[in-house]
């Protein structure tokens, strides 16, 4: 079949010329073909080609990526050609799924990131480099950790127990992540937000739809020279933005007052002390007074000296210095691509490796891909496409973070010298427990680290950091893999049959090794022989899965007008997963991490699973656009989905769509105005998308419940049915109405859309609890219905271009408002807990709504003797007592009947209220400049930080720096030891005073920190995490054209980054961007990164 | 080329989704469940998983059998739900009253499955009438404690949210018919019971429901239910007399001897049958003092004593009330073995179970409350070298009282039920826990005969008392003795512990009277009076079983 392409070649003649930008400037690499045959070249370096086109070739189409492709009629001379850059908003192809379509037609909501951006902002991870930059898709991260995740939510959540990950689609392989891509490789990521776009995804388009193309093949043009580019930088990381926490002084303070107490409950809330509790704050013996002072004096003082000392001279370790380094980061990408007349393709390697901020934290990644594209003749092409990540990430301890952040200041993680005989609690010269009083430790003075022979007591149990992270490995490696094959045959011009099919593999180990010495495993390893507490688990998962999509396209034209695009689809989906796990402790030599599982000599703990899990899908999808003159557009879409996951007769569903679009500025009447008004495009779409984001077998009666009995000597283990099988199980639905609007002026310079949506997700799947009576515990069910309304806009504007200098700005908008409408099937009311942090479902309010009593300040001396005179329920109860005290938090009693649980109110939502982005692009000649800012504001989150560091509950470990309500005549310690007694109240910031639990009530009074009347209400750790972040500062400088020419190479930049450089919030935490993450690994400080790269191509 | 292609693809298309079935799920890791009880071994293992419930039912929490009642008051270590041991306190929203219907209804659930499942071609008709009875036994546990219960008998197939309650007449019904049903199905009894259901089981439990029927009218009974009691209660018994001893190594509650003659029904535990070690009954933990920590116990060890309930004086007088009564040392440790002298020397409870005692020093005695200061000098006399250290807790020691002294080690704990192989913890015996043994069946014809007869006249029901006492030792009694408080004293004293009495007092309709008198924790019978001025007698139907129930459902008077 190549025979006759061959056979055309009869006679040519040689065409000269040269091809330039609008700016005079030599395009190199521009495609030029002849018309109507194979004949092709590209042009040099200087922009100049020669192509021998056949005789009779009246015209050569000369192409370039990112210009107007032009067709240029044959003079007889040498030709001129002037390439003009294209209209980047209107001729821009956009992933629609399974095709695409000129952005100028689209009907519905995508929006669309480029390569540029995704390089330009020089992120380790590609969701991270969306952030900001599509309106209406919120991304947050999860932690400063090395390889964090990124969590993202399109359009607001519309599931209350599903997953709220959207679809991803990578080079149309669908993909649960994209986190193992490099960021380098990618070409193009559309997101597709309305229903009338997800709705060719079908049941799983609800939570919008990520297209993720890499640089395949098929981008490369036709006959391109070779192209090898490099892509790459360095950068460290610095930890920043620390929060203020206490020195050893104010801590020692601190801990001075919450062991006091308020000896009676008349509203007066002087602190006094116990002897037993004088006692423990300074790791005293019971015999010291209480109205002795602390220090040391004509042998008084009979606490720890050691601690005395260190509180005197303010002494503070920085724990968290000690557990955290400079990261390090690095990226590397290199690229060759090309093409013959029939055969193109691209080869990339990528290298990626992050030394996170913490000790052991580590992550790398290689990249490989390949992708091959080929035209067997003039129907017949086929294609391959293949991208494998190998990961390595090394987490270390999830405990060593945390504990050096509790650490208080006074304790030291070193001794200088002896140590007790028998109760040796070192590690070289590391204390393994320091902050507990029985370590018997002494210093180099041979004074006893803390007062000898007292047992029990101490700040904290926790591990030495140190120690945790030298006994603790966590370790993942991961190979994720995906490629797809495809043959195409075109038996007309414009009609496409394509059968894809896509397997994609996703394996992991996770390892686990803790030695006895590690937080919370530990166990004396001198007096246990054996490192009988030592664990090693591992877990091997294999995922496989594959879809096969079948595929037909057809695009014809009736009488110039009516331009249509139809599609249809038989897609067959299916996968499965293997999960090995094996927990086994008992080791007396812990250097084996997980590699000899067989030496665990607690066989009795062995704990193995190897759950199996497979799904299948089957769908058929149909699309049809259409076109009239270019002005009217319509898309009418629809899918039918089947799924194994769902029970039997409920297994399929159907989902339509459709979208109207409207090019104002193509009708004849606003010629007139096409000067200023560029362009105007109204969009309308319905659609219907669905979500069975739940676990297989849950309509399937299983056998799952092992039991133990036996008769006499007989054991008799049963099997017996376990959750009760759904079997009305079917599909959550989303239906979403889109209204937006393109606009352009002024030729696009200023450009952008705004679009308003209204999305109802119904038969929300839900695990209720069915009746005691049914003996069954819960069920999954379709119950439940979630709203998401919201706004969404985006500009961009050209503010300067000329030759040597070009200004662009661009911004973007987004507010959602989430709604509950229906919970468990009760419209009107109805409500449940989450969980224990006050988090509530309720009708009529956002998902995330932090739901409690409404802090309101402080009682002050005054005004608790006038809320005492005027018997204000909250202070005096119904029996005469009086039940609150000076200094203790408040919060507001809506009904005057006292505090019940009726006072509490919604105080917010953890979702943004809006977000927002920022970009300005400069470039002067050779330099450019790019800033990128992002906003999210309007969210109130439980922060397990302020949690953790304000809690008054506790007296042992680290808090954060902050001044809390003092009452006029307590004793507190001044910073040379002795007491003195405060005769004015000291009112700061809001915060109640600390004190200690006298048995009648709990250590700050109810409302601060978890009370003992009301566990579930925190108020002190609700707080606004709403935050601007400038996420890069970038400068480049790329080599000029003709320094370029001498090198041999086609261009070079250079340009220097830098990742978060400033960001303004109230929070006082990390990171506002996490400030709702548990205080485990995850949680941790905000970075500063710095960074220098290259781009270069030859 | 084509022709190749075109060929290729349609094979393709014909192998990935030839299959009909593409969208079925199949479960590797957990077998289905329609498939795997239709085999025998299925079936026999899910009537296994249908026993096991009574581990669930009775191994853990068994304050709604025994708390509240004239025998036994809340210990140091108090109660999951105070309000089942005070009355006072306690409300719908009791979390043991719901733990025990959650059970109960879970187990049922099981059963109805096991019956579901039951009705195939091949299922052993043996095992299926064994699952019937054990749901109509549970329904007679569900009705004694909360009256009207919701009578829930079909394979759960699809969520139901309306559960109405059924009338108790309605529920003793589906009892009866459900366990004479079965009767004949069910296998007779072996030489040595095994813990399966068979026709003596049966005839049992028979003869207790109608026992308890017949007390009450309003639930259909009448004075016929005591002759049909009395009928299935000679059945039961069949001429066998009580010839093992109560107490010693030969006893029925020596450790090692569960599987005696004289048991008729009883939760079975081994060993080698628990998840984990800690994973046996709590039997042995609930009815005593508390005897320490880990770090107090030495050489054969001790029970780890949760101290949630203890014996009232009405239970140790009872017990005492005839001297040559072997059923208070067979009941009661009296002697606490142990290292050094003190109550917090290192104990060794369970070297009475192992060792000699002449070898043991005796580090706490407990004379019985009739003893006097001679009868404990002669107790030391027998081995001065090792009882003349012994603290000696008297049960009334001028100021204090064993019931008012709640320091470690200050009342005698009940051994019946001590499992010295047991690891240290408060759920770890496994020794069975007796549900109903011959003995008992004596007092229920005895109590029948006494409804039939007549309070202090009945011969019959004085006979089959006397098999009970001669058994113990105790002195015999006459007919006028034969009343049903005088049988209730007979069923304290041989059943003490075993998880009776809350529901002797309800079906006798002493618990009015009984408790007040008796049970310090309640001080006046108006600790039982609830809302509406009714007495507590019903437990609450849990406020989560209202909550969740899609009918209106009317509590039970007094919550």
């Amino acid at each position: 079949m190549f025979m006759c392409a061959i056979t055309a070649w009869g006679q040519t003649k040689a065409v000269t010329g040269t091809v330039k930008d609008s700016k005079g400037e030599a395009v190199i690499g521009a495609s030029v073909v002849a018309k109507g045959s194979s004949a092709g070249t590209i042009t040099d370096v200087d922009g100049n080609f020669t192509l021998n086109v056949p005789t009779g070739t009246k015209t050569v189409i000369v192409s370039y990526i990112g210009m107007e492709k032009q067709e240029v009629a044959l003079t007889g001379g040498k030709l001129n050609i002037t390439l003009n850059e294209s209209s980047v908003s209107l001729n821009e192809v956009v992933a629609i799924g399974y095709g695409s379509v000129k952005k100028s037609d689209l009907t519905g909501a995508i929006s669309s990131v480029s390569a540029g951006k995704v390089k330009e902002a020089g992120r380790t991870s590609v969701l991270s480099t969306l952030q900001g930059s599509v309106p209406g898709v919120q991304i947050q991260q999860s932690s400063s950790r090395a390889g964090a995740a990124y969590s993202i939510i399109v359009r607001g959540q519309n599931s209350v127990s599903g997953s709220t990950a959207p679809l991803y689609v990578v080079d149309g392989i669908i993909t649960t992540s994209i986190d193992f891509l490099n960021p380098q490789d990618i070409e193009k990521v559309d997101i597709l937000k309305d229903a009338s776009s997800t709705a060719i995804y079908g049941s799983r388009g609800s939570n919008g739809v990520v297209i993720v193309q890499t640089k395949s093949g098929n981008s490369v043009q036709q006959s391109a020279k070779t192209a090898i580019s490099y892509d790459g930088y360095y950068g460290v990381t610095q930890k920043a933005r620390m929060p203020q926490f206490m020195d050893s002084q104010e801590w020692m303070q601190y801990r001075t007052m919450a062991c006091q107490y308020t000896a009676d409950a008349n509203g007066d809330g002087i602190l006094e002390f116990a002897k037993a509790d004088l006692k423990s704050v300074w790791m005293g013996n019971s015999t010291l007074d209480a109205t002795l002072q602390p220090k040391y004096a004509n042998g008084t003082f009979s606490g720890s000296q050691w601690l005395l000392n260190r509180y005197i001279n303010n002494q503070s370790t920085d724990w968290a210095g000690l557990v955290t380094q400079t990261g390090a980061q690095q990226n590397h990408y290199i690229d060759i691509s090309g093409s013959t007349k029939d055969v193109s393709y691209v080869v990339g390697l990528g290298y990626q490796n992050e030394k996170g901020i913490f000790i052991n934290d580590d992550y790398s990644r290689y990249n490989l891909k390949g992708s091959l594209t080929a035209n067997l003749d003039k129907h017949w092409s086929v294609g391959f496409n293949i991208n494998v990540a190998y990961s390595t990430q090394e987490t270390g301890s999830d405990n060593a973070m945390l504990s050096a952040f509790r650490m208080s200041p006074i304790t030291a993680p070193y001794s200088n010298g002896n140590l007790s005989s028998t109760l040796n609690h070192l590690i070289g010269n590391l204390v393994v427990v320091p902050g507990k009083t029985n370590e018997s430790v002494k210093d180099a003075n041979g004074n006893y680290i803390w007062a000898n022979s007292i047992g029990g007591g101490g700040f904290t149990s926790s591990i030495n950091p140190l120690v945790d992270l030298a006994s603790t490995s966590n370790n993942t490696r991961k190979v994720n893999g995906l490629g797809n094959a495809y043959l195409q045959y075109s038996p007309l011009k414009n009609l496409l049959i394509k059968s894809t099919i896509s397997p994609s593999l996703t394996t992991y180990r996770v390892g686990l090794a803790k030695s006895t010495l590690a937080e919370g495993n530990y166990d004396n390893p001198l007096t246990t022989a054996l490192e009988s507490n030592a664990i090693a688990n591992v877990e091997n998962y294999t995922a496989l899965n594959y879809t096969w999509d079948n595929q037909i396209n057809y695009k014809f034209t009736i009488k110039d007008d009516h331009v249509f695009d139809l599609m249809g689809l038989y897609s067959v989906y299916a996968g499965d997963s293997e999960d090995y796990t094996a927990n086994t402790s008992g080791y007396n030599y812990t250097g084996y991490q997980w590699y000899n599982l067989g030496a665990a000599t607690n066989t009795a703990n062995t704990k193995l699973t190897s759950p199996y899990q497979g799904f299948s899908m089957l769908s058929y999808a149909f699309r049809a656009n259409y076109s009239y003159k270019g002005k009217y557009l319509v898309t009418v879409s629809c899918r039918e989905d089947g799924s194994s996951k769902l029970a039997e007769g409920h297994k399929w569903a159907f989902f339509p769509s459709a979208a109207l679009g409207w090019r104002m500025t193509e009708e004849s009447f606003m010629a007139k105005s096409k000067d200023w008004l560029s362009n105007l495009k109204l969009r309308a779409s319905v659609g219907y998308t669905g979500n069975n984001n739940i676990s297989s077998y849950q309509t399937l009666n299983l056998a799952t419940t092992t039991t133990y009995y036996n008769f006499g000597a007989a054991n008799a283990l049963g099997l017996a049915v376990g959750a009760p099988a759904s079997g009305e199980l079917t599909w959550e639905k989303t239906r979403e109405l889109d209204f937006g609007v393109d606009f352009g002026f002024w030729n696009n310079r200023i450009n952008g859309s705004v679009d308003l949506y209204d999305r109802l997700s119904s038969g929300l799947l839900q695990k209720i609890t069915l009746p005691l009576e049914s003996g069954a515990g819960t069920m999954v069910q379709n119950l439940g219905k979630v709203s998401n309304r919201g706004v969404e806009v985006s500009l961009n504007a050209t503010i300067l271009s000329t030759k040597d200098f070009t200004w662009t700005v661009n911004a973007s908008f987004a507010a959602n408002k989430n709604k509950i409408v229906n919970l468990f099937g009760n419209e009107t009311k109805g409500y449940v807990f989450i969980n224990s942090n006050s988090q509530k479902w309720m009708v009529g309010e956002d998902i995330n709504s932090i739901y409690g009593y409404v802090y309101d300040g402080v009682w002050t001396a005054d005004g608790i003797k006038a809320a005492i005179a005027a018997k204000d329920p909250r202070v005096v109860n119904s029996s005469g007592k009086v039940i609150a005290r000076e200094g203790q938090g408040k919060v507001k009693d809506f009904d005057g009947n006292g505090i019940d649980p009726n006072d509490r109110r919604i105080q917010g939502h953890s979702d943004p209220s809006w977000t927002g982005g920022f970009g300005t692009n400069i470039a002067y000649k050779g330099f450019d400049f790019a800033l990128n800012l992002y906003t999210a504001q309007g969210m109130t989150v439980f922060s397990p930080f302020m949690e953790e560091f304000t809690n008054f509950n506790d007296r042992g470990r680290q808090k954060l720096k902050m001044d809390y309500y003092i009452p006029a005549g307590t004793s507190l310690i001044g910073s040379d030891g002795y007491f003195y007694t405060t005769t004015v109240a000291h009112d700061y910031q809001g915060r109640p005073m600390v004190y200690s639990d006298n048995g009648t009530n709990s250590n700050c009074g109810p409302y601060w920190h978890q009370g003992k009347e009301t566990a579930n209400d925190m108020p002190g750790s609700w707080v606004n995490a709403s935050y601007v972040k400038v996420r890069n500062i970038s400068l480049g400088y790329s080599l000029p054209k003709t320094l370029d020419k001498v090198l041999g190479i086609q261009s070079l930049r250079f340009y220097c980054n830098v990742l978060n450089p400033f960001v303004s919030t109230k929070y006082l935490g990390f990171d506002p961007e996490w400030a709702g993450a548990s205080m485990g690994k995850d949680n941790g400080p905000s970075t500063i990164t710095y960074q220098f790269g290259v781009n270069l191509k030859f | 080329m084509k022709k190749i292609i075109i060929a290729i693809v349609g094979i393709l298309s014909l192998t990935l989704t030839g299959c009909a079935d593409f969208l079925n799920e199949n479960s590797k890791t957990n077998a289905d469940a329609d498939t795997y009880y239709s085999t025998d071994a299925g079936y026999e293992s899910l009537i296994n998983a249908c026993y096991s419930t009574l581990r669930d039912v009775y191994g853990g929490n068994i304050e709604m059998f025994s708390a509240g009642t004239d025998l036994f008051m809340v210990g140091r270590g108090g109660l999951t739900s105070q309000g089942l041991g005070t009355y006072l306190t306690l409300t719908p929203a009791d979390n043991s009253v719901k733990a025990f219907y959650t059970n109960v209804y879970s187990a049922i659930k099981r059963c109805n499955d096991a019956v579901y499942y039951g009705t195939g071609t091949g299922r052993s008709a043996v095992r299926l009438a064994e699952a019937r009875f054990l749901r109509a036994y549970y329904y007679f546990q569900l009705v004694q404690q909360f009256g009207d219960v919701a009578l829930v008998t079909d394979y759960l197939a699809k969520p139901i949210k309306e559960y109405p309650r059924t009338p108790a007449k309605d529920v003793y019904s589906f009892i009866i018919s459900e366990m004479e049903a079965t009767l004949s199905i069910l296998p007779v009894a072996g030489s040595t019971p095994d813990g399966r259901i068979n026709q003596r089981v049966a005839n049992h439990y028979l003869a207790l429901v109608y026992l308890t029927r017949g007390y009450d009218t309003t639930a259909g009974g009448s004075a016929a239910d005591f002759t049909k009691a009395i009928t299935y209660a000679t059945t039961t018994i069949n001429n066998q007399a009580l010839s093992l001893p109560f107490d010693g190594s030969t006893g029925i509650f020596w450790p090692g001897n569960e599987k005696n003659a004289e048991i008729l029904f009883s939760v079975q535990y081994s060993s080698t049958s628990l998840a984990t070690t800690t994973s046996g009954n709590s039997q042995a933990s609930y009815f005593g003092t508390y005897l320490g920590g880990s770090d107090g116990a030495t050489g054969d060890g001790m029970p780890y004593m949760n101290s949630n309930l203890q014996p009232t004086m009405r239970l140790y007088n009872l017990l005492c009330a005839d001297p040559n009564d072997t059923r208070f040392a067979g009941t009661f440790m009296q002697e606490l073995r142990g290292t050094g002298t003190g109550t917090s020397a290192k104990c060794s409870f369970y070297s009475y179970f192992k060792t000699a005692p002449a070898t043991q020093n005796i580090i706490v005695y407990y004379p019985k409350p009739t003893a006097t200061v001679a009868d404990v000098a002669a107790w030391v006399a027998v081995s001065p070298s090792t009882r003349s250290n012994a603290i000696i807790q008297y049960a009334i020691n001028g100021t204090t009282t064993w019931t008012t002294n709640t320091a470690d080690k200050a009342f005698p704990c009940i051994k019946k039920f001590s499992d010295p192989s047991s690891v240290f913890s408060t759920t770890g015996s496994t020794r069975d826990i007796f549900l109903a043994r011959l003995a008992e069946t004596y007092l229920i014809r005895a109590e029948a005969e006494i409804k039939v007869d007549g309070e202090g006249v009945s011969a019959r029901a004085t006979a089959d008392i006397n098999v009970v006492r001669a058994r113990a030792g105790a002195s015999v009694i006459t007919a006028t003795n034969a009343t049903i408080d005088y049988l209730m004293d007979e069923r304290a004293r041989e059943l003490a512990g075993e998880y009776h009495r809350w529901l002797d007092l309800k079906r006798t309709g002493k618990l009015t009277t009984y408790v007040p008198l008796y049970n310090p924790n309640v001080p006046s019978v108006s600790y039982m009076l609830g809302t509406g001025n009714a007495y507590k007698i019903l437990r609450p139907i849990p406020q989560d079983a209202i909550g969740l129930n899609g009918v209106t459902v009317t509590q039970n008077p007094g919550y």
